[in-house]
């Protein structure tokens, strides 16, 4: 995915610019733009400012992705005494999982991770955030 | 080797083995093959929910005491089966104190079942680690070097396949030689409990043992086999209509199977009772034994087939994995209605019985859930009620056999409908709907069944059952008997008294007034109360009070039926056993926990008698109440 965003003039040594500052969309203002992310800037015609290229990771929830894509696992974010139990099952960020499986009502979804196959509802899954 | 005492349980001299891992590594069937099915469940067995102690097989050397735990995903967030299973590794467990473990671990999920190692080397016992599943391994193409991942380990590793026995002796053995030696697992000592670091750490274990050819692509590896069966189980048109084949093959085999079997005992033992009598003829201790104690054997022996051929058919289930689909599979509009995925093995029990039911609530990780769980499986058409159906069903619907087995049909269903009905409500009601409890349910590889460790599986519940189950009801029934037989005045206590003087008459004439509104009088009373030692009791003591004599099983059902039929209440012409009061007793049979087997296990299992009793209760209470008010409305709109 590839998104535009307007920075304010600035160099490349600017703070501002290592931390992600956007200047002229609220809705982009991103704390923490992964610097391995920004694949350049544009310098555009008749524009006193600099066009930053940044490359985002989409996160996702893991129940919004599509079947049997292997997906890295950003953080899990939901109710602790769960989130704590699926760190338990083997869901630690960094991990690679891929859902193979979608019940007949579209609930629960298997997903494997580390070798094993396990049952998780959708709203379950919805706490796992996937790269 | 040296031979340790230890405090447990009257001085056993063996030395204590725990198996210990997660749910599904095979521990129970390690347990079986070591044992040689030789165990004793400490408690009921669920699907291994608890305890199981039993004596490693003589040829495997000294006798050691192995104790199969609970599954254990966590040492940081237990439930309460897994809180058991941690507090018997700490060593804190009054009654069982380990001296050594065998970590059973699933050789495809190495990391997931290595994590709990940590915890376990901890303790400084000996430790040895188990690799079961190395056939589904090689099956994926994958294997593990056992000698590198062993030096990496620091423990002895040792690969077992617990269905076949391969490897099994040279466990034993190895336990043998390590249970003195100093405790090894100082590196899985170093794996921190807190998940995170402990998978990494792990992680780098295996990196480092470079025991796997290729890490990164074994944590995705695939087993084909699976997922070529789950595209169809879990398909989105085909999941449902397999699921619904499954099961009614079950509940056909549960009840049609059965049945030549069950009728076996039954002339079996009426046999035996007759024979008793005949031989001591006029001789009150041989009547109670003949028929009270016989008969009261006979009463639980009769489930005996059902029991074993669902407990057969769910280890098979359980044992090919399909189970777990099916659980899944159902879990959408289980959790809808406050329950849980793992609430369908209960729930399908208890169409054959409700304590097993019962005993497999267990599996439900959260309380709410099991509660509710164990609140609705009275509801469930167990296979007691199935002879009282039939004999009102045949009264009420006299010469239309199709009628009256369609009416079963509606009544099973019924049953399930109501159940889903009280759930759904109490749920919301009672317990307030909460968003349900984690499913995170795993589904294990499919593999072929293998019929020996199945049949044991099967032998060992079953067996289980009949102890657990048959004394409360042959008590019951003998104390029916007594109740029945005997009567106040003190010449009919030498001569056993006619049924119109017993006990049993006395408090069945007291509750009459009760029973009027259902249109019946105080001989059904009798048969209703003798149902509480099981519900099919309610046949053969109604044969009883209405005086039939047959010499076999048809003659009986046939003269009791036309017996029915001319019945009226005392001292009038007025006819007992009308469609409104037929209607009423099915109504009353249908909802009443007329089953003292249930309470106690109920008891037993939420540890106090608060639930069983309301439950006990509430249901007759609902039963009787329906059953007048159906009776009275009947009535009312002139069915008679």
């Amino acid at each position: 995915m590839w998104l535009c965003a307007f920075v304010s003039l600035c160099s490349n040594h600017d703070p501002k610019l290592r931390s992600g500052y956007v200047a002229h969309d609220p809705k982009l203002k991103l704390l923490s733009i992964p610097t391995s992310g920004i694949v350049g800037f544009v310098k555009v015609e008749n524009d006193n400012r600099f066009h930053l290229i940044i490359e985002t990771l989409p996160v996702k929830r893991l129940s919004d992705v599509a079947l049997n894509e292997w997906r890295r696992i950003e953080r899990l974010e939901g109710p602790r005494e769960d989130c704590e139990r699926l760190l338990d099952l083997g869901f630690t960020p960094g991990e690679e999982i891929i859902v193979t499986h979608a019940a007949p009502l579209g609930d629960p979804l298997v997903i494997r991770v580390r070798g094993a196959l396990l049952a998780l509802r959708r709203r379950e899954a919805a706490w796992i955030f996937v790269e | 080797m040296t031979i340790r005492l230890s405090e447990v349980e009257s001085q056993t001299q063996e030395l204590i083995v725990c198996l210990v891992g997660m749910p599904n590594s095979g521990k129970t069937t390690l347990m079986n093959a070591i044992t040689g099915g030789n165990f004793r469940t400490a408690n009921y067995p669920g699907v291994t929910v608890s305890l199981l102690r039993g004596k490693s097989k003589p040829e495997f050397g000294p006798a050691l005491s192995i104790v199969d735990l609970p599954g254990v995903h966590s040492s940081v967030a237990p439930s309460p089966e897994e809180e058991l299973a941690c507090r018997v590794i700490e060593g804190n467990h009054a009654r069982v104190r380990p001296d050594a473990f065998v970590l059973v671990a699933d050789a495809t999920q190495l990391e997931r079942h290595l994590k709990f190692a940590g915890f376990v080397a901890k303790q400084g016992k000996p430790l040895v680690v188990a690799l079961t599943m190395m056939d589904i391994l090689r099956r994926m193409d994958q294997s593990v070097e056992v000698e590198k991942l062993a030096a990496a380990l620091g423990v002895p590793v040792v690969p077992v396949d617990p269905r076949t026995g391969d490897g099994v002796p040279e466990l034993v053995k190895t336990v043998h030689d390590f249970a003195d030696a100093p405790p090894l697992g100082s590196v899985l000592a170093r794996i921190p409990d807190e998940p995170v670091s402990a998978f990494k750490a792990i992680r780098d274990l295996l990196q480092r043992s470079q025991a796997i050819r290729r890490l990164s692509r074994f944590s995705r590896m695939t087993d084909s086999h699976t997922m070529r069966i789950d595209r169809i189980v879990l398909h989105r048109y085909w999941g449902f209509p397999v699921f619904f084949v499954v099961l009614i093959s079950l509940f056909a085999a549960i009840f049609w199977a059965a049945q030549p079997f069950v009728d076996a005992i039954d002339a079996g033992f009426s046999l035996a009772g007759d024979l008793v009598v005949r031989v001591f003829p006029e001789s009150t201790i041989a009547r109670f034994v003949g028929d009270g104690v016989i008969g009261g054997v006979g009463a639980v022996a009769v489930f005996f087939p059902q029991i074993m051929i669902l407990f057969f058919l769910m280890t098979l289930l359980e044992d090919s994995g399909y189970l777990a689909r099916g659980a899944a599979l159902v879990d959408r509009p289980l959790s809808y209605l406050g329950l849980h995925g793992r609430s369908f093995v209960p729930m399908l029990s208890g169409f054959a019985c409700a304590i097993p039911a019962v005993l497999a609530a267990r599996a439900i990780p959260a309380r709410r859930e099991r509660i509710l769980t164990i609140w609705i499986i009275p509801l469930m058409s167990c296979s007691a009620r199935l002879p009282v159906y039939a004999l009102l069903l045949a009264a009420l619907l006299p010469g239309a056999a199709w009628k009256a087995g369609l009416s079963l049909a509606g009544i099973y269903v019924g049953s399930l409908l109501i159940a889903s009905l009280t759930a759904g409500l109490a749920s919301r009601l009672v317990f307030r709907y909460r968003k349900p409890s984690l499913l995170a349910m795993e589904l294990p590889l499919y593999r072929t069944p293998r019929w020996k460790p199945i049949l044991r599986m099967t032998w060992a519940r079953g067996s289980s059952y009949l102890r657990r189950a048959g004394v409360p009801i042959m008590t019951v029934s003998a104390c029916l008997w007594l109740l029945s037989n005997f009567g106040y005045t003190p010449a009919s206590l030498a001569a056993p008294a006619k049924m119109e003087g017993s006990f049993a008459a006395q408090i069945g004439q007291k509750i009459e007034p009760m029973l009027r509104p259902m249109g019946v009088d105080w001989r059904v009373g009798v048969g209703l109360i003798s149902a509480f030692a099981a519900r099919e009791v309610f046949v053969s003591s109604m044969a009883i009070v209405f005086h039939v004599n047959g010499d076999d099983d048809q003659t009986a059902q046939a003269g009791l039926l036309e017996q029915m039929r001319t019945a009226t209440f005392a001292g009038t012409s007025q006819p007992i056993f009308t469609p409104s009061s037929i209607f009423g007793l099915i109504v009353f049979f249908f909802f009443s926990l007329q089953c003292f087997s249930t309470v106690a296990v109920v008891r037993r299992e939420t540890n106090s008698w608060r639930l069983a009793g309301t439950q006990l209760a509430f249901y007759t209470g609902l039963g009787y109440v329906l059953a007048v008010a159906s009776v009275q409305i009947l009535r009312a709109l002139g069915v008679g």
